[in-house]
């Protein structure tokens, strides 16, 4: 099985929030001394794609689109024991355009392909979007299984566990396809080995430059500010738990809560 | 002159010799097989600084400094062991002065010490093990497990002296000793025998003196193959200790080079590491004072010695396939409940160095197998991603003086002083109220200080006791360049954590700095006058010792005389200084779920117990656990660092 996984390199989404700042003439977040990860989902997909080798077999080629830092999301991936790794180099941060990314990423799969399996994050953990996966399932004109949380084999014969909003559901399906993966008990990123970081390290990237594309027409950020919210308490008066009560009905009413 | 006629009534006695030798062939072969067992692990030098070795054998194996601890084992092991000895060259004079015919046993030394000296010692040494079976067999102290073997001992031993006295009862009735009153126990014994014949006194002393003979050549023999083997094993574990400081326990490794990183098979230990197991006399103590024992969690310490040592003497030591110690003789869990709070180490008689093995199997799991509890890999990830143990924090290292005036290096010349946060202090945020409380004092006190902000970063030691010396080796690296560029030469820290990395682990990758605990920088400050007590606190304050500040450090004095400056009344707790009780987070334990009862609880009813207002103490992290345990058990009492008090004491109207 030839498996590829797509992930995205984003800045840590655990930072305070004071250290969180937006460029308004950029139309992005600002780096800073913010640390950069991979995707939470991208890693439950990655592992899922691991488990399933580590049971059958296949190989698996880690892919990413960004700038050269994004190295080091793939080291990362390395070091969990993917087998390759392709960089879609970009000169310029990726920024929120996923239709553009799912163009770019088909191309390099197609390049390296053809692949059975090829995994996502069910989304981004800065962008939130969601939209990559299927983009790049429509590009190569594959079958699209979304929020998988693992994949068993029996014989020839593959099944994807998902989650939907009923609950969870089994689908055989017979590759290639395209996968979304959505995190999981059993789905948790391992913690890589020493030996395997240092193996990682001294493993070639095979780097090919996208240089810099041009905004497509498929979206446009107008602006980019982060939402203020404000909190006001008051605290009811009233000598009998049922006053506080009928007063706590008011005001919801007032307030059109109720 | 005084003497006594020596092999009366024993024909063909040089056969002893014949016997003893053969006593030393046996005992030679054992002590051999487990030689070749210790030598199997890796090198280590652990001979160099002979003089100091040796006084350190003269104060704790001769002098009994640590088994004193415990006053009646002390006093009993010292008879035993002095009784023997003086015996033992009671019986090398005998052999000098009739078989080697320098005539020496006669006079005044017959008299006083090969009649006298021996009978008390002798008599001492049977006391002695009464006093041992009472308290094995009647108080049976949870700390000892008791094997049929230890009755084998106690009977030997005590048979060996008994048959001693009796001999010399039955020789002084049988040859009308004149000096039989030298020998007090000996001529008591004598009296017994009053009515027999000569013939009944030469067949029963014929028979009791071949036996005495037999009995204590054979337990000669049986030395190696029995507990008694800590006879020889624990003076020389003695001599061989670690003359490092305290807190250095853990050895870098190379990690380009190791083969293994960590140790998977016994092996992979050193031979110190290895030869201890067979110095450790099963007296339990490490055990007694162990917190995660304490808590009902899976580690004994003196398990895990006993456990390792089956494993030395059972398993092969040869080669790749040997096993995993780990899964075999040692749980994984076992591993995973020590706090590293070295109460074990501080404890132990003969100086078994439990917590860099129990290191060494960490370091194999994490790093070459990444098996470790769900809750610590969180911590590490976030220890790789955030330069920070905590997941899911809000808070940014500068968020605690906001509002104050720190300053920071970046924009900063000419600083005299480091504070180094940590991360505790830092993003904690009941701990920030330290962090400023410290800052307040600083700036009171006028001293030329910076701080990192957003620069600081980890020191790595959850990671480097957590087992993965990888990334503490990184972290160490790019905080010592961070340190260099600021040309940082003296560093003052709230943690004692970050104190023992930077004086104790930091040296080994080329970090040198003058570290200070804030607790001993706060009482400079106040001894020289740069801080005046104000407002006198007037509490009853127990003083909790954080681990890595006292028995890591020593620092036991400085925080209690600020508490006293600060007028504060200290109730210390049982368990104090030296005999600290971990409050349960050291060892990377403060980012793992706890099973058992929780140690935190048990520390904190301790302090509770006192009848304190205040629980005080010097370590964030004992902080926060101090703190959820005291909130669990008392509602008036207040948890506070030493620097909020001071800070409270020395507030200006
Ligand atoms: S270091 Fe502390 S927790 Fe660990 S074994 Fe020793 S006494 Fe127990
Ligand atoms: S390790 Fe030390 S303290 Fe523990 S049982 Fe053995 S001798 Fe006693």
């Amino acid at each position: 099985m030839k498996i590829a996984v797509c992930i995205k390199q984003i800045m840590d989404p655990e930072i305070s929030p004071r250290d969180f700042k937006i460029d308004a003439d950029a139309k992005n977040a600002v780096l800073g001394k913010n640390p950069l990860v991979i995707s939470t989902f991208d890693e439950n997909a990655l592992e899922v794609a691991l488990q399933y080798v580590e049971k059958n077999s296949g190989e698996i080629t880690v892919f990413t689109y960004g700038v050269a830092k994004s190295e080091d999301a793939l080291r990362k991936a390395l070091a969990m024991k993917a087998d390759n790794a392709v960089l879609l180099e970009s000169t310029k941060e990726a920024g929120w355009d996923s239709y553009q990314t799912g163009k770019v990423l088909a191309e390099g799969l197609k390049k390296h392909g053809p692949f059975d399996l090829v995994f996502f994050g069910r989304q981004a953990g800065d962008s939130d979007a969601g939209i990559v996966g299927a983009v790049v399932a429509e590009e190569l004109g594959l079958p699209l299984v979304s929020f998988v949380t693992t994949i068993n084999q029996k014989d020839d014969k593959v099944f994807f566990d998902r989650v939907t909003d009923e609950g969870r559901e089994r689908v055989e399906a017979s590759p290639p396809l395209a996968v979304t993966v959505t995190n999981d008990e059993g789905n948790t990123p391992r913690i890589p080995k020493v030996k395997d970081i240092m193996m990682a390290n001294r493993k070639q990237i095979s780097k090919e430059s996208v240089g810099e594309l041009p905004a497509s027409d498929f979206m446009e950020i107008i602006s980019l500010d982060i939402p203020s919210s404000d909190v006001v308490c008051e605290f009811l008066d009233g000598n009998e738990p049922a006053d506080k009560v009928n007063r706590l009905v008011e005001k919801l009413k007032e307030s059109k809560v109720l | 002159m005084p003497t006594r006629e020596i092999y009366w009534n024993i024909d063909a006695h040089a056969l002893i010799y014949l016997f003893f030798a053969m006593a030393l062939v046996v005992f030679g072969y054992g002590i051999y097989i487990r030689y070749k067992r210790w030598v199997k692990g890796r090198d280590d030098v652990r001979w160099d600084q002979l003089k100091t070795r040796l006084k350190l054998v003269n104060r704790y194996a001769l002098g009994h400094a640590r088994i004193l601890t415990d006053r009646y084992s002390g006093i009993f092991h010292l008879f035993i062991l002095f009784g023997f000895i003086i015996l033992f060259i009671g019986t090398l004079v005998v052999m000098v002065h009739a078989d080697f015919n320098v005539h020496i046993m006669q006079g005044w030394f017959y008299l006083y010490f090969q009649s006298l000296t021996l009978d008390i010692f002798g008599l001492l040494a049977i006391i002695g093990i009464l006093m041992a079976m009472v308290k094995r067999y009647l108080f049976k102290p949870a700390r000892l497990n008791t094997s049929i073997y230890d009755g084998v001992i106690f009977t030997a031993l005590l048979a060996i002296l008994i048959t001693g006295f009796l001999l010399e009862g039955l020789r002084i009735a049988g040859t009308n000793d004149p000096w039989a009153l030298w020998s007090p126990v000996g001529y008591a014994v004598s009296l017994l025998f009053a009515s027999m014949s000569q013939v009944q006194l030469e067949f029963w002393h014929g028979l009791l003196w071949w036996s005495h003979m037999f009995l204590a050549f054979g337990t000669v023999a049986y030395i190696p193959y029995s507990k008694l083997m800590h006879m020889f094993s624990a003076p020389a574990n003695i001599f061989f200790q670690s003359l490092k400081p305290k807190g250095q326990i853990l050895e870098p490794i190379d990690v380009e080079t190791a083969e293994t990183l960590g140790a998977r098979k016994l092996t992979d230990l050193t031979w110190k590491q290895m030869f201890e197991l067979d110095a450790c006399t099963e007296c339990g103590r490490c055990q007694d004072v162990c917190p995660a024992f304490a808590a009902d969690q899976p580690l004994s310490p003196k398990n895990f010695i006993l456990d390792l040592r089956n494993h030395m003497h059972t398993q092969a030591l040869e080669g790749e396939e040997q096993p995993d110690v780990v899964g075999l003789s040692i749980k994984a869990e076992t591993l995973w409940a020590c706090t590293t709070c070295r109460a074990c180490m501080e404890a132990c008689p003969v100086f078994v160095e439990h917590v860099p093995s129990i290191i060494d199997f960490r370091r194999y799991q994490v790093m070459e197998l990444a098996e470790f509890p769900e809750t610590m890999q969180e911590a590490t990830r976030s220890l790789e991603a955030r330069g920070h143990p905590y997941k899911g924090t809000q808070a940014s290292r500068t968020d605690w003086y906001r509002d104050l005036e720190v300053p920071e290096m970046a924009n900063s010349s000419d600083v005299e002083y480091l504070f180094w946060v940590g991360c505790s202090a830092a993003l904690d945020e009941r701990n920030q109220k330290i962090a400023r409380a410290f800052a307040e004092l600083l700036n009171r006190a006028q001293v030329s200080y910076a701080v990192l902000g957003s620069e600081e970063k980890c020191t790595g030691d959850p990671a480097r006791r957590m087992g993965n010396e990888y990334l503490f080796e990184m972290m160490a690296k790019e905080n010592i360049e961070v340190l260099d560029s600021y040309e940082v030469k003296k560093i003052i820290t709230v943690c004692p954590h970050c104190l023992n990395t930077f004086k104790n682990d930091y040296p080994q990758f080329g970090g040198n700095y003058e570290v200070k605990h804030h607790s001993e920088f706060l009482e400079e400050l106040l001894e020289a006058g740069h801080l005046n007590i104000s407002k006198e606190l007037k509490d009853s304050i127990t003083y909790h010792d954080p681990c890595y500040l006292g028995r890591y450090n020593e620092v036991y004095d400085e925080p209690r005389l600020i508490l006293e400056k600060s007028g504060g009344e200290i109730k210390e707790m049982d368990k104090h200084k030296e005999e600290s009780f971990c409050c349960g987070a050291g060892g990377g334990r403060a980012f793992a779920e706890e099973t058992g009862t929780r140690i935190n609880h048990l520390r904190a009813e301790q302090a509770v117990d006192t009848g304190a207002s205040v629980v005080a103490t010097s370590c964030p992290f004992c902080m926060t656990m101090m703190e959820d345990g005291v909130k669990a058990k008392s509602e008036g009492v207040k948890v506070l660092d030493i620097a909020e008090l001071l800070a409270q004491a020395t507030k200006k109207e």
